[in-house]
Parts: structure tokens; sequence; C-alpha cells
């Protein structure tokens, strides 16, 4: 799995969306493995292949059984450096992506999530949806495209990571051989002034139709380089995991008001946010749960949580980590992301980290990030354009 | 490569159940699921719904455990309960720590064998399942999905959608998720799959203790025979729906598990429309030649099972190029009927299939799924080393002989989800 330091964080006005297309315009080939190559080869070996791109990473991986998965290492040494990137292509595969653009706007929750982190961030760029903008993706050329690619596409922005049953002396000489000779590159320096902490609640409707009332409430999340998260994990599990969580005992099982609650919680370099999703039912009134949401957190602030309660989010963060180790893409999934992330040392240490949360530590985070003067409520009404 | 043998056990207890093991001592984790023959295939036609609503109840209480105690004893491990049905199962699914089967097989022992469906509880997962039902009712693709259902399943519990509609929800009672569960739920139509770290010896042990005594509430009821119709003309269907796109299906009947062709269709799903990356036809044309879509496929042997699945060829993009794009999964299908696969894009397809299985063994869950489907569809023991042999014998004249006679591009139903193309729209 190869990741470079690169994602939707790194883009400007009028170029969102461009780290998402490179992500696509990379499977086009190079003059080696032309078109169609890489596909070719991965179906040839029996693997799989994909790619995705975040906020602050793109990433591109195979999956082979192990005796066959060497050859791979050459393909990527040489699309990091000499990628086709042909204009003709890119005009198709621009209409590929702005179809996908299409797609996740059809999705009720999607534009809501695009529509709530745009009010969420004033000046970050974690404002702009990964895929980009559509009159952005739109307007984008090959050139912007190459000169993207020559940015950050290189051995000294990028993190190999291989896993899986291989010679260690063997494979590492492979990967010597197949990138060594690329030009390290330039490492981007990124200079972003920080989001300011919001003091009041900012209350936003969105008008696409749904059959649903749906609500989604933005927080303030901390980066994973601060130890904050440990907790803030835990917060998450105690609010909207499992039956026996306060969101669903309150909102689902006691009051009816709504029939599904989530809660997200992403890994970021920066300052991201923690998203709870509600699908309200018919009798759920927005200002009603909200009430009853200021009811909850004020309790996770103002009240230790209970040892079983915290022994029960502890237990089930390790066991959501074991099952993280399960297949080889998971893993090497985990490892890149906080090697990319600067916190390679949490793939040994955070179960440690996990255990050794307390209940105080746990209202500390409640009151330092998840209350309802600082989020941003996104809620899509049921029944819009004569739906219900 | 090596041929890995799964190396599972095989018990079938005095009542019925079939039990399997799979010891994966790799990480210190266990799955243990509880598979049910019968899902919406066993619901009765006016109540769509009733095996998705029966086996969400089932960790509702039980003759010893309240709903909550229940939850308590299992989340606070860390062990995650689903519940799940679909065409022709349902199941409990359960995945652990080392160390909690005895619990496990406890609970999951008093679910299957012991619900109570209180009333309250029956009430307010029927409320929320419609909800959910309404929040699918925005997916076009869901849309689409069913509504192909609706006529390739034509006057069968196939045909409605798995978690039922508002109004059948509303008429299943307290007495038809008893009498579900009571016809349905019985050793001998049942099994119950145990992977992960565990002791083989201590774990069936443990089995017989929680299940071993359970005896069908009364004899086997009838299932009623479903009868399955090629349709013999083609039907087209539109759903207004405002959206950017129009989900377009193409479809028809497909084939069951036990077809001998099977294998071979699998071949031409992977030539055609389910391979990789955009090596299959239909995504590389649609998507990597044309630049129409960003999702196209196309399936058979996916959904084969017990009952005929469905042959789906789908696309989806903008209203505007939505007839491109039925052009060209219609000239797909059509090529791979009138054409022979040339040998080098059929042995790469072949190579695909038997590399790639190797992904199927490596986590408990799919493990699971693996071990399941080997017995259900009486696959043999030997099945994984079997397999690259039943792919390495077909060849292009086979791949033809079963597009031919499986891919119909004269009777076959297309739906189309979302904004009306401009030439249908009414104006008054």
């Amino acid at each position: 799995m190869l990741w470079y330091r690169v994602g939707s964080i790194w883009e400007i006005p009028e170029k969102t969306g461009i780290s998402h297309l490179l992500e696509h315009m990379m499977f086009k080939g190079s003059e080696k493995f032309p078109k169609g190559r890489i596909d070719h080869l991965t179906t040839r070996l029996g693997g799989y292949n994909n790619a995705f791109t975040s906020k602050d990473y793109t990433a591109y991986y195979f999956g082979f059984a192990s005796d066959r998965w060497l050859p791979m290492l050459q393909l990527e040494a040489d699309r990091m450096s000499a990628a086709s990137l042909d204009p003709a292509e890119f005009e198709l595969e621009k209409q590929v992506v702005l179809e996908e653009l299409y797609m996740d706007r059809d999705s009720p929750w999607t534009a809501l999530r695009e529509h709530v982190e745009w009010h969420f961030f004033k000046e970050h760029p974690y404002r702009y949806p990964i895929i980009g903008l559509a009159d952005d993706v739109a307007r984008l050329s090959v050139e912007d495209l190459r000169d993207h690619y020559r940015t950050f596409y290189g051995p000294a922005n990028a993190a190999l990571v291989v896993v899986g049953d291989f010679e260690k002396k063997k494979t590492i000489e492979t990967i010597k051989r197949c990138f060594g000779p690329i030009q390290p590159g330039p490492i981007p320096v990124l200079q972003i002034k920080p989001e300011p902490m919001r003091h009041s609640c900012l209350q936003l409707e969105l008008q696409v139709p749904s059959h649903v009332a749906r609500l989604m409430i933005a927080f303030p999340a901390p980066p994973v380089s601060r130890d904050d998260q440990f907790a803030i994990h835990l917060l998450s599990k105690i609010l909207a995991e499992g039956k026996l969580c306060r969101l669903y005992d309150r909102l689902v099982e006691q009051e009816e008001l709504a029939s599904l609650v989530s809660v997200e919680l992403n890994e970021t370099q920066h300052p991201y946010v923690f998203l709870i999703r509600l699908e309200l039912t018919r009798k759920g009134r927005p200002q009603v749960v909200q009430a009853i949401l200021a009811d909850e957190l004020r309790r996770l602030a103002c009240e230790d949580v209970s040892e079983q309660e915290l022994t029960r989010a502890q237990n089930q963060a390790i066991s959501h980590y074991l099952a993280g180790l399960e297949s080889g893409f998971d893993q090497a999934a985990g490892i890149g992301l906080l090697e990319i992330l600067d916190r390679l040392d949490l793939v040994e240490e955070y179960p440690a980290r996990i255990l050794a949360v307390t209940s105080d530590e746990i209202r500390r985070v409640a009151t330092d990030y998840i209350t309802l003067e600082r989020a941003v409520v996104g809620f899509v009404p049921r029944g819009l354009n004569g739906i219900g | 490569m090596t041929i890995l043998e799964l190396n599972h056990r095989k018990i079938v207890f005095p009542n019925g159940l079939t039990l399997l093991i799979l010891r994966n001592e790799r990480l210190p984790l266990l799955t243990v699921s509880f598979y049910l023959r019968a899902g919406k295939d066993s619901n009765p036609m006016r109540l769509p719904g009733l095996s998705s609503l029966c086996i969400r109840l089932l960790d509702e209480g039980t003759a010893n455990y309240r709903g909550d105690q229940i939850s308590r004893l299992l989340e606070g491990q860390g062990a995650s309960l689903s519940a799940f049905s679909r065409s022709e199962v349902s199941g409990l699914w359960l995945e652990m720590k080392k160390g909690e089967e005895a619990l496990g097989l406890e609970l999951l022992s008093e679910m299957v064998r012991s619900p109570l469906f209180p009333p309250a509880a029956v009430k307010k997962e029927r409320s929320r399942l419609i909800n959910h039902v309404e929040a699918l009712s925005d997916e076009p693709e869901t849309v689409g999905s069913q509504r192909l259902n609706f006529h390739i399943y034509k006057g069968s519990p196939l045909a409605y959608p798995l978690l039922g509609t508002e109004k059948s929800l509303n008429s299943i009672t307290r007495d038809h998720l008893k009498a579900f569960h009571r016809r349905h739920f019985r050793p001998d139509n049942a099994f119950l799959v145990i992977v992960g770290d565990v002791a083989e010896d201590q774990v069936v042990g443990q089995a017989l203790e929680w299940f071993g005594s359970w005896q069908p509430a009364g004899p086997e009821g009838k299932r009623p025979a479903i009868r399955f119709r090629k349709q013999t003309g083609p039907i087209d269907d539109c759903i207004e729906m405002e959206k950017e796109q129009v989900s377009l299906y193409l479809g028809h009947l497909g084939i069951r598990r036990s077809n001998p062709d099977y294998y071979c269709l699998q071949v031409l799903d992977t030539v055609l429309g389910g391979g990789p990356g955009f090596t299959s036809r239909i995504p590389a044309r649609l998507r990597d030649d044309l630049g129409l879509v960003y999702v196209a496929y196309s399936d058979i042997a996916g959904s084969a099972g017990a009952h005929p699945g469905r042959f789906v060829a789908y696309a989806a993009t903008s209203p505007e190029r939505i007839e491109a794009a039925r052009a060209a999964l219609l000239e797909e299908i059509r090529r791979i009927r009138d054409e022979k696969v040339g040998g080098e894009e059929l042995d790469t397809a072949k190579d695909f299939l038997t590399g790639n299985y190797v992904f199927e063994l490596q986590s408990n869950s799919s493990l699971s799924r693996l071990l399941l489907g080997i017995e259900v569809f009486a696959l043999g023991d030997d099945h994984l080393a079997c397999y690259p042999h039943y792919i390495g014998k077909i060849g292009a004249e086979d791949l033809q002989r079963v597009a031919r006679k499986y891919l119909d591009t004269l009777n076959y139903t297309m739906v189309r989800v979302g904004p009306q193309p401009p030439s249908q729209t009414v104006t008054s």
C-alpha cells in the first residue's frame, strides 16, 4: 500500500477535487504500463487493487497471494515518477468524477455532510469536499493535474507499507531497486491558520428530497497528534455504540424520536469533526432531539461515567482494534495511516492508551469538545417536494 | 500456490443441528454465528418483512434474559451482535474476544430457542424498521433493485422488499412472529458456525450443552413451493425520483447455485462485468473508454442460491447520457453471446478467480461464510482444492454456450429510477 501525503487539505479555491481526480488518473498508466495494464496485471495475478483519497492523504493498494506480488512494486515505482496523465484520458475521467460527484449529491447524508463541513470550517481547507466542487472539477486542466503530480508524488512525500507472508531481505532489496533511482522530490510544507473555535451553535437546514428527517451534528475533534483522542474515542462509544449507549437508550429506546444513531470519528492531521448522525422518526422534532442531546452532553461534562460504562467502551475499542488486524488490507491501512500522520507509535500502544483513559479525562474532553455551543447542526426535513 | 485446506470439523447433533468449527488462532477473537434456512422466501405473501422483523427481535428478551441484560452481557465484553435476514437465510452474528464462547453460545441459544417477542419491543422495532424502509426509499439503487425483484419474482415472496413495506410491517402481529419462529426455527433447519481462537473439544461440549436439547416446537411445516417463471417479453419500468442521476437496471431470472454451469458463469461474470478494476468489459467500456459512468457492472453467479438469483447489468449516469449507457450495456451483453471470448481474456478471468479466493481465508467472518456455503450447497470438504480444476477446464465454447443460454437480450426487464428523460415528460 503506497501512501502519499496529499489530500484535499492541500487544495486551494477553484482547484478543489484535484487530489481525487489525480488518484483516478493514476490508473491510466504510464509508458511502460499503458492504459488497462495495471488492472490487467492485477486480474491476471488473481489480486485486487484500488485507491482512496482523504482530507490528508491518498493511498493506492494491491492485494495478492504471497507468491506473486513483487512485480507490482515496479508498477508503483513507475507510476510514481512517470504517470502518463494523458489529456484525452483526463477529459474522459473528469466526466467519470463528475458522475461520482452527482451520485454523492443524490445521497441526502452526503449532501448534508458537505453542507455542514462547509459551514463548520470558515477558513481551513477541510471545508472542501474531497471530491471537489462541481464547477472546480469541471474547470480543472491537465496542466493543473501535472503540477499537482510533480509537487506531491515522489518518494520523499510517500510511505510504502507491505503486510503479509513475504521474505524480508528480498523484499527490501526489490523496493530499493524499484524506488531507489527515483528523485526524492519535494516535501511540501503546508501553512494553514488554525480554524478559530466556535462559540455559538450554528443551525442549518438543507432542502433536499428525503423521506425521513435527518440530523447531523458536527463537534470539533482533536487531531491524531493530541492524546485527547483516546478519551474522545471512548466518549464516542459511550454516546453512540451498541444498544446501551446513551443516545440510543434515550432517543431510540425510551423516547422513540430517532430510529438510527451513529457517530463518526476520523484520524486526521488537523482538528476535524466528531459527527453524530440521527435518523428521526415521524414524531422526532429536531428541537426536542437537540434538547435531549444537550442534556446528555451536560451529563457527560458534569458527571463521571460509571466504571462499568468506561470498561464497556474500552472493551469495545479493543475489540475494534483487534478486528482491524484480521486482514492484510486492514493492517496495511492502519499502519500506513498512522505513519502518514506521524503516530506510528499507536500501532503497538493503542490498546494501552485506551485502557489508561480515566473518567476524569472523559469529562474533560466532553467539556472541551463535545458541546452544542461549539457545534454546527445540519437538518434535512422530511417530505420535501411532495414526498412523505 | 499452495492450496490451503480448511481442516474444519463438522458435527451433526441428534436433533439435526449442524455444527461447523474451524480453529483460527491468529488473533484472540472468534465469530459465533447462527444460520437458519429461512429468509424472505419463507414470508407469507401478504407479510413481506416478517423474517427481518423476527430476526431483529430475538435479542429483545428471552425466557431467561431481558433484552437489556443480553446487551449488557455482550456489549460489556466488547462483543458485537448483528442480525440479518436475506432471500433464503437469516441469522445472528456474534463477534467476540477469545474466552467468551460459553457466554456467546448460551445467549445465542436463548435468543434462538426462547425469544419472547415482548409486545412493547415488537411495536418499537416495527416503527424503527418502517423508518428505515422510508430512509432506504431515498436510495435510487435500492429502489431500482427492489422494483427489478418485483418483476423477476412476480407471484412469490421474493418479489417484495426484504424489510417489508410500511403497510406489511403494520400488519405483522406478535402472533405472526411467534408462528414464524415456531415453524422455521428448528435444529434440523439450522447451522451453528464457530470460527476463531477456541479449543475445539471444549466448544463442542458447550454447543451441545446449549443446543443439544433443542427440539422443534412442532412438526415441520410445509414451505410453500415457489414457482419461478422466465419472462416471455420485455418489461420497461420507470420510477420518477428527484435526483441528479438515473439508475438503470437490466435484468432477468438467473440460476441456482446447484446449476452445473455455475463455475462457467463465474468466469463469464469476470469477463463481462464483475472483474476487478476495469478489466471486465462493461466497466472498461462504459467508464474507462466512454467516461459515461462512475459505477457499472453485471453479475449472474453472485446471486445464485437455493433459489434462482438474478442476472443484473447496472449503470448510473446523468439523464442525458442514460440512453448511451443503456445501449452500451446491451451491446456488451450481445457481444459476449455473439462472439467467442479470446484466449487471453479468458485466461485472465480464470487466473483471477483461481488466485483471488485466498482473500476469503483472512477473517473469521469470511471463513464462516465460506464454511456455510460449502455445507449448505454440499460443495464437499475438498472444495478449495477442486475449485481451480472447475475453473481451469472452462473453454471459450463453454462461455459462449452459457452466455447464449442464460443471458437474454430480448426478454428482460429494464428499470430506470431518477429524473424522467425529457421525451417522457408530460406537459399540459
